[in-house]
């Protein structure tokens, strides 16, 4: 393998190129899906190839291909630098990369159990004994269950030194309860987080007692009333809060998008550099983290695809914006000598851009339980889970629902209410955030595809959080009859 | 990587003579692409991305496995062959799988493939962007997009004798151009890359942020609005992918009725509306395949208002007694002898509405829709466009949006904002559409 690398690197020098790295890549994908009393999918997928990434004049090139042969690596690694010289004749400003010292080192998922070595079989039973017992609660009409496994392997070498190995594991469990009955329908979904974690993430839940409670949960919800709209204090499980940080900061607070070079697919952002250091981005108790080191985080990762070590930063200090996410290349836009290890690729075939690493909500420093947090709030609603999500293209006004929703009167939990969410805009939501759960109520959750680019690639991240509460935001119903 | 038919042939068929009695199936897929993106008047990104997969799915009685891998070669197609034999060992019986189908006749479509396309380089790619960078810079604007060029293969054989092999090319291109309070969007999807006119849809994307700066404030309520052809295909296409009959049957659906049935045969939109989809359609051609191989022909959903056809999966068709229909491929809605100026001249009070953003489902049983309007929102007033006004968020159901149609524009061929796909559909001048909140965004 190193051969190969060397030679491709040695390829694009000798062509031209001021830089060069390569990614040599395997991702293998098992994904089980079942519905009701059948499995309707076993699928055990793989895919290999290598991308070669060069500057020239400054400019950007890249190629990418499956066969993982010398000829091929030299004709890829003369076709990037070909690509780059295209590139060259557009641009503005040549790119330059932040410095990071070479390394030579290997990094993987620490996992208990590999999920590619437990049989088969027992991964079809469990999705069928889930999907059982959902079936077995009254007006479940359909029970859906999928377990998905992820392995990345991949090598970073470049032209300043760096040979990277890296193998990454991810386990991402998903079931679904659908009731039906009275002319309407109702989902519920199992809350257990995806993680960068082995089997063991899987042994450790009690799934049939999930699902038996998750399936009365349905039901429950298909029986409820709608909400009523109107101004509500809110409580926000990390289930939920995972998707709304995601999108309103994660987004929000990426350079690229400030830049302008998601201008003509995500968009840009409010978050402009003018403001960095100024921006009253939410009330003191917001302070929010990027991270690639949180152990079982789906973001994280010894290195990121530029061959930069993983870090953490802040992004928001006691409600101020501190911090962009950067690339190597990004860095000097903002004045700054180092990358905050923002750089992903999905695949060998694409181009590394600039991702969302973890990004979590620190705890709150003072002890605060959610019984006393639902204790203290008189007229409410709490969410958990993801729901129906949608934001602009600069960020600012984004509309939530939830996989559930139950009303908080006078400081108790009480009935469920359906087809829920909460319009807002990001600065006032995030303002409005008075008080934020301690420590043992901390949960890592995350997103298992987030897409963004041109062409698009799908991410992974965690965010996580306790719950948290934001006061008199705008809820909406989503009910009504055709 | 080009397939060469003949070869392809060959290897998959070998493949299937080498495990006799086994049912399976196996299909290769490659293409390579190159795409050019650019932000801020100068290139970005680069590159040339390749793919292949090759899959096997293996059938023993009710039992399916599926394996998937990325070398053409027979030694590492017969692995994926083995894997899939092993998953189908251990898998549990589907009651729902269907009997595997024998040879298919396709229907003949116009051409999907253009070499001029397939050789389309980065440096005329670079090229087109420079003359785009250029008409910005003129106007003292900014210009961002992405400029795609590729072609792909896809073959597929199974051991009762479906075959089919077909090539395509496709080319796409976006632009968004900026100014300080203004954005401007244009789009196109096409198999040929020469008939994607990237100055004009320059112009258009110039025009629309010249046009959008300094937008006056608007408050959110129900509007009579124009959807342009971008934003009335995002409409259409998510009416469309839920068209589904299992869903509707179970009670899951906006196309529900209770009782285990749908609203097939009622009538659901105005009578205005027609929508189809054909892969013969010389507008948007298709591949002429739909489920498990079988043929996709021409299928009209709505005909007059009235639901005509609903997706039947094979399983799904064969329990309730009908004939299968596939998913849509294409998607085409008939409109009338006007144009958008027509439509504009017309309205006395209204909002024009360039492009749709970041749609999701609310509720399915009613198909409410959330989403956000984006680069170039109009007040029109007294026939004509009287000035920018700022973006909304909408929350409506595209069933309502084809039910308060007062009148339509010619068909054209447009690219959804969201959806990023082609479809042939007319503009729409709609009544009471539900704006639900203002959006600051620019």
């Amino acid at each position: 393998m190193k051969e190969l690398a060397e030679l491709a690197l040695d390829t694009a020098k000798s062509k031209g190129a001021s830089y060069a790295d390569i990614r040599i890549c395997r991702y293998r994908d098992q994904y089980i899906f079942g519905r009701d009393k059948r499995i309707e999918t076993t699928a055990d997928t793989e895919s290999a190839g290598f991308g070669i990434r060069t500057i020239v004049n400054g400019a950007w090139g890249f190629a990418s291909s499956y066969r993982l042969e010398k000829e091929e690596v030299q004709r890829i690694a003369a076709l990037a630098v070909d690509v780059a010289r295209a590139s060259a004749r557009a641009l503005k400003q040549p790119v330059e990369l932040a410095p990071e010292p070479a390394y030579q080192d290997h990094w993987q998922t620490p996992i208990q159990k590999n999920p590619f070595k437990i049989p088969m079989e027992k991964k079809i039973d469990l999705i069928l004994r889930i999907n059982e017992e959902m079936l077995k609660v009254e007006g479940i009409k359909v029970a859906m269950a999928f377990l998905n496994f992820n392995e990345i392997w991949k090598v970073f070498a470049s032209t300043e030194g760096s040979f990277i190995e890296q193998d990454l594991i991810f386990t991402y469990p998903n079931f679904t309860a659908v009731a039906v009955g009275a002319g309407d329908s109702q989902t519920r979904s199992i809350q257990v987080p995806p993680e960068q974690k082995g089997y063991e993430l899987i042994e450790a839940v009690d799934w049939v007692e999930k699902a038996r409670r998750t399936a009365e949960e349905a039901v429950q919800k298909l029986k409820s009333r709608e909400v009523t709209a109107g101004k509500k204090d809110l409580i926000l499980m990390p289930s939920h809060l995972c998707l709304t940080m995601h999108e309103s900061i994660g987004h929000a607070t990426e350079l690229d998008r400030a830049l302008g070079w998601e201008a003509d697919y995500a968009g840009t952002t409010f978050v402009t550099p003018d403001k960095l250091g100024t921006l009253k981005y939410g009330s003191p108790q917001m302070n929010i983290i990027g991270d690639k080191l949180l152990p079982g985080a789906l973001g994280t990762a010894g290195y990121d695809d530029d061959g930069v070590q993983a870090r953490r930063f802040f992004i928001i200090k006691e409600g101020i914006f501190v911090g962009y996410q950067t690339t190597r290349e990004l860095a000097r836009f903002v004045k700054e000598n180092e990358s905050k290890g923002c750089a992903y690729a999905d695949s060998w075939s694409s181009f590394p851009m600039q991702r969302m690493p973890n990004i979590w909500l620190k705890a709150g420093d003072k002890r605060l339980t959610l019984d006393q947090l639902i204790s203290d709030t008189k007229d409410g609603l709490l969410f958990e889970g993801m729901g129906s999500f949608s934001i602009d293209q600069q960020r600012y006004n984004f509309q939530f629902g939830g996989d559930a929703v139950w009303e908080i009167k006078n400081g108790k939990v009480g009935d469920m209410v359906k087809n829920a969410a909460y319009q807002s805009k990001t600065t006032d939501f995030w303002g409005s955030l008075d008080a934020v759960c301690s420590e043992e109520h901390w949960e890592n959750w995350g997103v298992f595809g987030c897409g963004k680019g041109e062409p698009p690639q799908s991410a992974r991240m965690g965010h996580g959080s306790a719950p948290a509460r934001f006061r008199q935001v705008n809820i909406i119903s989503g009910g009504g009859k055709l | 990587m080009i397939l060469q038919e003949e070869e392809v042939r060959s290897l998959l068929e070998r493949l299937i003579a080498e495990s006799p009695g086994h049912e399976m199936s196996v299909g290769v897929s490659a293409g390579e692409t190159g795409s050019t993106r650019f932000a801020n008047n100068a290139i970005t990104t680069n590159g040339i991305y390749n793919h292949l997969d090759v899959y096997a799915e293996v059938t023993k009685g009710k039992k399916r496995g599926i394996a998937a891998v990325d070398e053409l070669t027979a030694e590492k197609m017969r692995e994926a062959v083995d894997r899939a034999a092993a998953l189908a060992d251990v898998a549990p019986e589907n009651p729902e799988l269907m009997p595997a189908l024998g040879p298919q006749s396709y229907p003949t479509v116009p051409a999907l493939y253009f070499p001029r396309t397939a050789e389309f380089s980065p440096g005329q790619r670079a090229e087109a962007i420079l003359g785009v960078v250029e008409k910005a810079k003129k106007q003292n604007l900014t210009a961002a997009g992405f400029f795609e060029t590729g072609h792909s293969s896809s073959a597929r054989l199974n051991s009762k004798g479906l075959y089919y092999f077909f090539r395509s090319t496709r080319s796409y291109y976006s632009n968004t151009l900026k100014t300080e309070g203004g954005s401007g969007w244009a789009s196109a999807e096409e198999e040929d890359a020469g008939r994607i006119a990237i100055p004009e849809l320059a112009d258009r994307a110039v025009q629309k942020a010249l046009g959008s700066k300094g937008a006056r404030p608007l408050p959110a309520g129900k509007y009579t609005v124009i959807l342009e052809p971008a934003a009335a295909a995002d409409m259409v296409s998510y009416l469309l992918y839920n068209f589904t009959a299992r869903e509707a049957d179970e009670g899951r659906s906006f196309l529900s009725l209770g009782d285990g049935r749908n609203r097939l045969g009622e009538g659901l939109v105005s009578p205005k509306v027609t929508i189809f989809s054909d892969p013969a359609s010389p507008e948007l051609p298709a591949f002429p395949v739909g489920e498990d191989g079988l043929p996709a022909r021409k299928t009209i959903w709505v005909e007059k208002g009235a639901v005509r056809n609903l997706i039947y999966t094979r399983f799904w068709a064969d329990k309730m007694g009908r004939e299968p229909v596939s998913f849509p491929s294409n998607v085409i809605m008939e409109g009338e002898e006007h144009t958008l100026e027509d439509l504009i001249k017309s309205t006395e009070r209204g909002v024009l509405v360039t492009r749709f953003w970041y749609i999701r489902d609310l509720n399915p049983m009613i198909l409410l829709l959330t989403g956000l309007t984006r680069d170039g929102v109009f007040w029109v007033e007294n026939g004509r466009v009287s000035h920018p006004v700022n973006n909304f968020r909408f929350n409506e159901s595209p069933v309502n949006v084809l039910r308060n149609i007062e009148m339509m524009s010619r068909p054209q061929r447009a690219v959804g904002g969201e959806t990023g796909q082609s479809a042939v559909v007319p503009a729409l001048k709609v009544k009471e559409f539900n704006f639900s909140s203002v959006s600051d965004a620019v």
